[in-house]
């Protein structure tokens, strides 16, 4: 899952880039408002995490603008003014979710995670394609009640997969969902991950999880 | 006097110059009158009298006098004027019009060529008390030589006296319908003078009650710069409400952030997270009792528009429980005060609420004459009794929610307080629990 973290205070910055990537997320940062809608309007993030307090640029026009542009990114508002008026405002201007500071990380984690399963229509944390279950707070995957035993990458792939099951991902829109901005993309590594979760999934051959669609890219088997 | 109204002090002051006045008025009046017609007088019997000396011939030592005078007065009897002419200390000659009235002594001469005129003069005549003499002495050349005659013409003061009267009596009853219509014209005078002060003092009052922001009517020139100088003060009070409130909030910033950091550090001791939980609290609550802005002259809001707001706010928050969060009653609610801290109430119990309830959340709000009253019901599990009152203590937490701080409703009850409102906690017809909120509007 990619990220963009909007937030001025580079401390802070680095502890939520630290926590969120230690989580699976790959995470890009922004340092004032105008950089954040920038990257907004650049990338497509499954969440950003904008705060109000921004400079060059408040978070309040961050989030109106994108809004504005038909950016759909699930925004969380993070606020030190913790007055409801602030909330209410930020909620009008498109956010989807707030969290005032401080906040313990654990907090920050279930909305995150709450939010981008929301976003894919999930309202339940747990997500459930026929023996495959995807635990989004445990962060794993259970075939018929077995756990995997998966890479970072090998989740982030399925996570993604599973929580867009209707859509043709390509290759790059998956690298760009679970690298950060500043990785060297290389599309033949996810061929890898794409394979060595088949085998994890299904090693029988029976389930076909995930289908490939010749020069698209890969699909979630909607016959599971 | 201290209590007096200004149109009581007005009017009085009104009647006292009046009493005052009016018979001061009266008195010179009376008083240029009399000299006039006293004056007038004067001349007519001296014009009488010369008529005498004209008419009066001495042969030798014997006076003689005409029987009719051109003087029609001195002809009549009754008509109260008298002619007298005295010769060698005799009344030698007196008027037809002295046929009813005996003469008791004749007044005291002048010298020759002398004239002497009183004005209220009595004892010579036995049936007029009061009456004019003039009384003039020339020399007549009589046998041997020139002796002196005195002309005398008495006038009874009678007519005189009912002319005055009747003219003071006139003059009376014109002064008092004059000070009628001047009443009459200082009441209503006083009336025009103060109604742009009733109109300030009603807008004043419509001002301090929050029905209006600003001074908005016209007033006289004199009332211009008051005006203006509330209105000034007004806006200044509340530009300095927004800028404190503005200080706090960034005093919050640059507190909370630091302690994000703090908090978010790895591997830090239970015992630390604690008490940087608890500095936590401590600021958010005080610095939101700080900003907490009830003033006097705060203008009314309606609370139905901000309510809608937070229900929207409440429905994206608590999407994932699907919650049918619904408002009912009147379609205006007022709430004097500031509309953040509204919003921070509402939004702390509104919040709760969503948190407990199983499907439905229900904001009421009313209004009555003095009292706005907003509840809130939710069918969640409810709060037990014995907790209720534990609920708006400092920093209690009773409910078992992941997020939260666990002051909400303690920051609730100080806001709560502050505007002098009341708060109760009850079972709801829901199901769950039912707060209740009362502010006054006064």
């Amino acid at each position: 899952m990619r990220m963009l973290i909007a937030e001025d205070d580079s401390r802070l910055l680095t502890q939520l880039d630290t926590f969120l990537q230690q989580h699976g997320f790959s995470v890009d940062l922004a340092d004032n408002g105008e950089n954040a809608l920038y990257q907004l309007q650049e990338y497509t993030y499954d969440l950003a995490i904008v705060d109000i307090g921004l400079p060059v640029m408040d978070g309040f026009d961050v989030i109106r603008k994108a809004r504005q542009d038909n950016i759909k990114t699930p925004i969380l508002i993070l606020t030190a003014r913790d007055r409801w008026q602030e909330k209410v405002e930020g909620l009008d201007a498109g956010a989807d979710d707030y969290l005032t500071q401080p906040f313990h990380n654990e907090e920050l984690l279930a909305r995150v995670k709450a939010l981008i399963r929301r976003a894919s229509g999930q309202a339940n944390p747990t997500i459930r394609f026929g023996p495959i279950s995807l635990d989004t707070v445990a962060e794993e995957i259970t075939v018929n009640e077995q756990r995997l035993d998966l890479t970072a990458y090998e989740y982030k792939v399925m996570e993604y997969l599973m929580l867009n099951p209707q859509k043709v991902v390509s290759k790059t829109e998956l690298t760009e969902h679970i690298y950060d901005q500043d990785f060297d993309l290389d599309s033949n590594v996810i061929e890898v991950f794409v394979g060595r979760l088949r085998k994890k999934i299904d090693p029988e051959g029976t389930l076909r999880p995930i289908e490939t669609l010749r020069g698209r890219g890969y699909r979630l088997n909607r016959d599971l | 006097m201290i209590n007096l109204s200004l149109r009581l002090r007005s009017t009085l002051l009104a009647l006292i110059a009046l009493t005052i006045f009016i018979p001061v008025t009266v008195f010179t009046l009376d008083k240029a009158f009399i000299e006039s017609l006293t004056q007038a007088k004067h001349n007519e019997l001296k014009l009488m009298n010369l008529a005498l000396v004209s008419a009066f011939e001495l042969n030798g030592d014997i006076p003689y006098m005409p029987e009719l005078l051109y003087e029609e007065q001195l002809n009549l009897p009754d008509s109260g004027y008298i002619g007298l002419i005295v010769f060698r200390n005799k009344i030698v000659w007196k008027s037809a019009s002295s046929l009813h009235n005996d003469l008791i002594a004749s007044p005291p001469p002048p010298a020759v060529g002398d004239e002497n005129f009183i004005t209220d003069d009595s004892g010579a005549i036995d049936n007029i008390d009061h009456y004019f003499t003039y009384a003039f002495t020339a020399e007549f050349a009589a046998e041997r030589n020139f002796e002196p005659v005195h002309f005398y013409i008495l006038n009874d003061r009678q007519e005189f006296e009912n002319e005055r009267t009747a003219f003071v009596n006139n003059l009376w009853r014109w002064m008092l319908l004059l000070s009628a219509a001047l009443m009459v014209l200082l009441i209503v005078g006083i009336n025009v003078v103060l109604s742009p002060v009733r109109g300030l003092i009603k807008e004043i009052s419509l001002t301090a009650s929050g029905q209006q922001r600003h001074l908005t009517r016209h007033y006289p020139q004199e009332f211009t710069a008051l005006k203006h100088s509330i209105n000034r003060l007004l806006d200044s009070e509340e530009e300095q409400r927004s800028r404190y409130k503005n200080s706090l909030d960034d005093l919050a910033h640059s507190l909370k952030t630091p302690l994000a950091v703090a908090m978010g550090t790895d591997g830090l001791p239970a015992e630390t997270q604690e008490a940087l939980g608890q500095i936590h609290n401590i600021i958010q609550r005080q610095l939101k009792r700080a900003a907490a802005s009830k003033s006097g002259w705060q203008a009314t809001i309606d609370a139905v528009p901000l309510t809608e707001k937070l229900l929207n706010a409440m429905s994206k928050v608590h999407q994932d429980k699907q919650l049918k969060l619904f408002r009912t009653g009147s379609p205006t609610c007022k709430f004097k005060g500031d509309e953040t801290d509204l919003m921070e109430m509402l939004g702390n119990i509104l919040d709760n609420a969503c948190k407990a309830a199983n499907s439905q959340v229900r904001i009421t709000l009313q209004q009555a004459e003095k009292w706005s009253y907003i509840v809130i019901d939710d069918d969640g599990p409810g709060i037990p009794n014995h907790l209720k009152s534990q609920l708006l203590a400092r920093g209690a937490r009773l409910d078992t929610y992941v997020e939260g701080q666990g002051i909400g409703m303690a920051v609730v009850a100080d806001l709560i307080a502050i505007y002098e409102g009341r708060l109760e906690i009850k079972d709801s017809e829901l199901g769950g629990a039912q707060i209740s909120l009362s502010f006054p509007l006064t």
